[in-house]
């Protein structure tokens, strides 16, 4: 090459350089769409984001279970979830609420929900879930009063 | 409501129309015209918001995060032409604010961290070996990196708009655009001759 490239041929370059280095996932649009579908616009919540996700191996080595750790926060309210394999067709979610208020925890994948209760020290145990996108919808209660506060949700993710 | 030509002009409808045509048809009441939108825009979204250095789990969960707020916010993109980068900004800015909660310096972040180099079978890329611009690329520092796949991503490459999300002072935009432009070309330089 002779010439230096111009402002648009290099950033056209960096484009098809990125575009095939780090390409976004291929269900990615599916996954927006599902999570889209599942929006009720008049609903007034606030949104979980997640802020961290890690993987670890625990057990003995010929008992190895996968374990996932996710922690989605909105504010001050933080909510820490460890997905568990408990059995080959089971996953149990053990979650932690803070600051611990009371409310309850519901866990939505495709058509089905299930509802936990938080306890006092806002813990909460889903016991059966199965694998894929899944929503978590949190409903905080103010201690005090007993109404509810808050809704929280989780974007779709992959357990 | 238009419908953008295939194949009778010389180029393509690019992504910005095809998300503004199936933006004005979804307000119109055609709900399949999402589909649409959702797949002209998630690459551009992608690479936005990966440049700043989040995890494929995060950038799934930031990315998504901008979509629902088209939803419960349509009233706020009336004209149709700017749906796309009005969800590129409330992208960044969740990209941004994501950075932040994890407590990481954003320069600190590698945003090619998980992408593989290229392979040796890669062909050119846009005129340029891949390798070559690879290796320009990876070298450039953290900030300039990130602005560059910004950049080359966005419908228009403005420079306003970039300021608060990057961090930069917006005066410093422009300079700043042209110093990581001009260093790429000097590392791609570097490396052929």
């Amino acid at each position: 090459m002779t010439t230096a490239p111009g402002d648009d041929a290099l950033l056209a370059a960096v484009r098809a350089g990125w575009e095939r280095w780090d390409p976004p996932p291929a269900d990615l649009s599916e996954t927006i769409l599902v999570a889209l579908a599942m929006e009720e616009v008049d609903d007034d919540y606030a949104l979980l984001t997640l802020v961290q996700r890690s993987h670890q191996l625990v057990g003995a080595r010929n008992d190895r279970t996968d374990r996932v750790l996710i922690e989605f926060r909105s504010g001050a309210l933080t909510v820490l979830v460890r997905v568990t394999q408990d059995d080959p067709d089971g996953l149990r979610l053990d979650g932690w609420v803070t600051p611990a208020g009371g409310g309850t925890v519901t866990i939505t994948q495709g058509d089905a929900t299930r509802t936990a209760t938080l306890d006092e020290q806002g813990r909460f145990t889903l016991p059966v879930a199965t694998h894929g996108l899944s929503r978590l919808v949190v409903a905080t209660t103010d201690a005090a009063s007993e109404a509810p506060a808050s809704e929280f949700r989780t974007t779709l993710f992959e357990i | 409501m238009h419908r953008h030509p295939v194949g009778d002009t010389a180029s393509e409808p690019s992504a910005w129309d095809i998300a503004a045509d199936a933006y004005a048809r979804w307000v119109a009441g055609e709900g399949r015209a999402l589909d649409d939108l959702v797949r002209a825009l998630t690459p551009a979204l992608w690479h936005t918001v990966r440049s700043y250095g989040l995890t494929e789990e995060a950038a799934q969960d930031t990315i998504q995060g901008a979509w629902l707020q088209l939803i419960r916010h349509r009233d706020s993109v009336r004209d149709p032409q700017a749906v796309g980068g009005w969800l590129i900004t409330t992208a960044r800015r969740l990209a941004w604010r994501a950075t932040r909660a994890r407590e990481i310096p954003v320069d600190e972040v590698a945003p090619d961290v998980a992408a593989p180099g290229p392979s040796p079978e890669d062909a050119a890329v846009a005129g340029l070996e891949a390798t070559v611009l690879w290796r320009a690329v990876s070298a450039l520092d953290a900030r300039c990196r990130r602005l560059i796949r910004v950049i080359a991503f966005a419908e228009r490459p403005g420079y306003a708009e970039l300021s608060a999300e990057t961090g930069m002072p917006i005066g410093s935009i422009g300079p700043t655009r042209r110093r990581c432009l001009d260093k790429l070309r000097t590392l791609i330089q570097g490396d052929i001759a």
